[in-house]
């Protein structure tokens, strides 16, 4: 019978490309092979941001090759103040983090991010093209009137 | 007063629907005509036809042979390309999955269960159409979308790890090829 496992790698690779982040994430997690697979694709994501709020969660923001967004966030309840942002992006290529200077919000941007087992374990997934036009502008402009706005909608 | 000029006036319609025709072979003997227009969306077939020489006076003379490609992909395969064969290239997408929406004429063609579609992907590589590669590609993503890991290994037959080990052993066991 012919399947997906007749498929050669490249071809496999161009469907990987037109799926979205969480299809991605499902088939990455059904065996060793397709781990590889969807590693060796290195979806390299255009823009990674980590924010953290004063009160509530932290929201990770990504941006795919393909411009697809999302959006994750995480109870501040299930995690420790930064280590699970840093576990979270410990197979990040390339990294560096900003603190803004009026807030002390950490941002962290990334590239060539390559996706964890358990990244997404307990965490929701949500995009929005609301949320991303705000998320956009708070990542180019850390302002606290944005944060303040931003959070009132999670 | 102004007068209409006499001058015939021929629709581009017209003018398509007399296309150089080309005859195709499937690996099950079954006969295809394609026009020249639809025929070079085929990267491959074109190439045959201008390595082979082919013209409109000999192209139904010299039926081309596709071994790899079976009768059910080959109709398919000329009804896409017979559909799409005056498409003006597609626009920039700044989300390709967003943006891009599957026409539903070729959502009804690739309606088809999950082996024919694999087995039309591959014959689509074979015959290097871009646009169709990249629709069937799109619908085998669209297949695994909101599925959980597990439908994931059903809808595609992907192996657990312990049934790739498995494998594995049997194949490592088994006597290679003798002499």
């Amino acid at each position: 019978m012919i399947n997906w496992n007749n498929l050669p790698p490249e071809m496999k690779i161009e469907c990987i490309k037109r799926m979205d982040l969480r299809t991605k994430y499902n088939l990455h997690v059904t065996s060793r092979s397709e781990q590889n697979l969807v590693k060796s694709h290195m979806f390299a994501l255009k823009d990674v941001h980590a924010f953290e709020d004063g009160f509530a969660d932290y929201t990770l923001y990504f941006r795919e090759q393909n411009d697809q967004e999302h959006f994750v966030a995480i109870p501040k309840t299930n995690v420790k103040k930064g280590k699970y942002i840093m576990d979270f992006f410990r197979n990040i290529a390339t990294m560096s983090i900003h603190f803004n200077d009026s807030t002390n919000v950490p941002t962290i941007i990334a590239k060539d991010y390559i996706i964890n087992d358990d990244d997404f374990g307990t965490q929701t997934i949500f995009s929005s093209k609301e949320k991303l036009s705000r998320n956009t502008q708070y990542c180019e402009d850390l302002d606290q009137q944005f944060h303040e706005t931003h959070y009132s909608r999670l | 007063m102004s007068v209409e000029p006499e001058v015939p006036i021929v629709q581009v319609e017209e003018v398509r629907e007399n296309p150089v025709l080309y005859k195709i072979i499937s690996s099950d003997n079954h006969v295809f005509t394609i026009s020249e227009h639809a025929v070079k969306l085929s990267k491959t077939l074109w190439d045959l036809i201008t390595n082979l020489g082919l013209t409109a006076e000999n192209a139904l003379d010299n039926p081309i042979p596709v071994e790899n490609v079976n009768g059910k992909n080959m109709e398919t395969i000329v009804q896409f390309c017979e559909r799409h064969k005056y498409d003006e290239e597609e626009p920039e997408y700044t989300n390709y999955i967003r943006e891009f929406v599957l026409p539903e004429w070729d959502r009804q063609l690739l309606s088809i269960d999950n082996e024919e579609l694999f087995q039309l992907i591959l014959a689509t590589n074979y015959l290097d159409i871009q646009k169709l590669m990249d629709y069937c590609c799109r619908v085998i993503g669209d297949m695994a979308k909101d599925k959980t890991p597990e439908e994931l290994r059903i809808i595609y037959g992907i192996p657990t790890d312990a049934e790739d080990d498995a494998l594995e052993r049997s194949a490592s066991d088994s006597p290679g090829p003798s002499g």
